[in-house]
């Protein structure tokens, strides 16, 4: 899907397969630079917890892991309700957040209205499209 | 294969211009007016018969002038979003409206006073107006690669309107002098009437629904059969319309061409819709459900008067059926629609820029409840009186009928104008 001008993708790194999926984690979280996140997709076996972990419940079979290393940002959760309520908090946020804070929305899709506008805006975003249609974003202000 | 219809994403498309879509909207209610002024004044003309000239202006004027102009300011809305494809050339757009506008306005003149000339510049200015419109949709709709229901329904869509619009376009031409009627008249004006309120009118809200009904109000998403079906009925209605309008049969002719789509369209659909906003996840007060709900309720009485209409030469049916059409079921479907669309787009393309530094109000304080109630329950007033007038055959009634939607086309006018004013002016500066 063509993404909007400015867009950057958030990263996900699925370990369902992985046969050391806690190492491989571990590796991955040691690497992170001081801003980044990435969402760990985690089989049902394992047993990582993350000291900054956000977010820890199931995806189908697998778990998910939201990990950064710095100070996460706060996340809106944004499924269940009705368009533009979504992009109506998201941008609410953003407005009472100090210059260079961040938010984190989880929305039931990819929420191309709100990324043109946040595009307008200014600010800088990372989206996370994941497999169930669900959508990760990440804005700067 | 998954028992249900997949939800479109939203595409990264871009829509257009708020001024695009918004203009055409705002044509709507100019051409209500414009209808409700005509009843007023030719009340007596309108209960006497059933293709009075009066009636056939208005007719156009609730079909061409309320939902085609809707309808084709929000297929430049929609197709971005449900198709993944920009309509090309939509900076014609504004002529498109111009000339629908004009065209539409020159088609019920010459409907009214059997103006010939009349008749010949709305078959040229509506004919150029679509044009305009249709070819780019169609190459947009044609060449996207979504495979979802909603954009099946809307090239099917496209296709009947071709058909209504080249039927239409022959009777305005011998109207104008240029050509002769159709030797067999009377059904081929019966398979325009059905193509367009049914067929196009009836199976583009349908798909839209699809869509809209689920992400809008949070119900499941319908399941495969529905769309299949309501698909190819009304496809089969309109390749047996299109038949029909080529021989000489009486009306029940025409109502068993029509019948698969009136049965998708007016009963199986609005099942569906009734099912699904029962079902919603999230079950707080909306009033552009009413409009939804009072669609869903007329339904099934389309149906019902449709088939009498069909079966009788009594003048009463019909125009009773063509006012649960187009003023009730379309009507009150297109008119919640805007109440739910209208305030969206505002917030997206006038509020939102400014909500950095400025306090503005949410869609849903754009226009409020109590606005959109009182819009509803115009409407629906204007409708049960409009259908007491023609079963009564009662002039006065007409006349109150008139003035009851006159007055929806000036709440409308004000739900539009007001939702834009208080979208583009902030609460106030933040801090």
């Amino acid at each position: 899907m063509a993404r909007v001008p400015g867009e950057a993708q958030l990263r996900q790194v699925d370990l369902r397969w992985d046969v050391r999926p806690e190492e491989s984690a571990r590796r991955q979280i040691a690497s992170l630079r001081s801003d980044e996140l990435v969402e760990f997709l985690l089989p049902e076996r394992c047993e990582l917890r993350a000291e900054s972990a956000l977010r820890l419940e199931g995806l189908g079979e697998s778990r998910t892991l939201l990990v950064g290393c710095g100070e996460l940002p706060p996340l809106l959760t944004l499924i269940g309700l009705e368009p533009p309520e979504p992009l109506e908090r998201v941008l609410e946020t953003l407005a009472a957040l100090a210059p260079g804070e961040r938010l984190l929305a989880e929305l039931p899709h990819r929420p191309a209205p709100l990324l043109a506008v946040l595009a307008k805006l200014g600010a800088t975003f990372e989206v996370l499209e994941r497999p169930d249609g669900s959508a990760l974003v990440c804005v700067t202000k | 294969m998954s028992a249900a219809v997949p939800m479109l994403s939203l595409s990264t498309k871009q829509g257009p211009p708020f001024w695009v879509p918004f203009s055409f909207f705002l044509s709507a209610p100019v051409a209500l007016m414009a209808a409700g002024l005509l009843l007023m004044i030719r009340a007596d003309d309108g209960v006497a018969t059933t293709f009075a000239p009066s009636n056939v202006a208005l007719v156009h004027l609730g079909a061409l002038g309320f939902l085609v102009l809707v309808i084709t300011g929000a297929f430049y809305q929609l197709l971005p979003v449900v198709a993944g494809a920009l309509v090309p050339g939509a900076r014609w757009a504004h002529a498109v409206q111009g000339l629908l506008f004009v065209g539409t306005a020159a088609l019920a003149f010459g409907q009214w006073r059997t103006h010939a000339l009349a008749f010949g510049w709305a078959a040229g200015l509506l004919a150029c107006g679509l044009l305009i419109w249709l070819v780019p949709s169609a190459l947009a709709l044609f060449r996207s690669r979504v495979s979802h229901p909603t954009v099946w329904g809307l090239r099917l869509a496209l296709v009947a309107l071709v058909a209504v619009v080249a039927l239409g376009l022959r009777m305005a031409l011998a109207r104008a002098g240029l050509g002769l009627l159709p030797d067999n008249f009377l059904t081929f004006r019966a398979a325009h009437a059905a193509m367009g309120l049914l067929v196009f009118v009836g199976g583009l809200t349908a798909a839209v629904a699809w869509q809209v009904v689920p992400m809008f109000f949070l119900t499941a998403v319908p399941p495969r059969w529905i769309p299949t079906t309501v698909l190819s009925f009304v496809l089969t209605s309109l390749v047996c319309l299109a038949l029909v309008s080529m021989l000489d049969v009486p009306g029940w002719g025409v109502f068993v061409a029509a019948a698969p789509a009136a049965v998708a369209v007016w009963l199986v659909q609005p099942a569906w819709v009734a099912r699904a906003l029962r079902g919603r996840k999230r079950r707080r007060r909306d009033a552009t459900l009413y409009g939804w709900w009072g669609s869903i309720i007329v339904s099934p009485l389309c149906f019902g008067v449709g088939a009498i209409a069909a079966w009788t030469t009594h003048p009463t049916p019909p125009i009773v059926w063509g006012l649960l059409v187009l003023w009730g079921q379309a009507g009150l479907l297109v008119h919640a629609m805007l109440t739910r669309i209208v305030p969206f787009l505002v917030y997206l393309h006038l509020s939102a820029p400014l909500v950095l530094t400025h306090r503005m109000r949410s869609a849903k304080e754009l226009l409020r409840d109590r606005e959109v109630s009182l819009g509803a329950g115009l409407h629906v007033f204007s409708l049960v009186v409009g259908v007491i007038a023609a079963a009564e055959g009662s002039v006065t009634l007409w006349r109150v009928f008139g003035g009851a939607l006159s007055s929806v086309a000036g709440f409308l006018a004000y739900e539009l104008i007001v939702a834009w004013k208080r979208g583009r002016t902030p609460l106030a500066v933040r801090g």
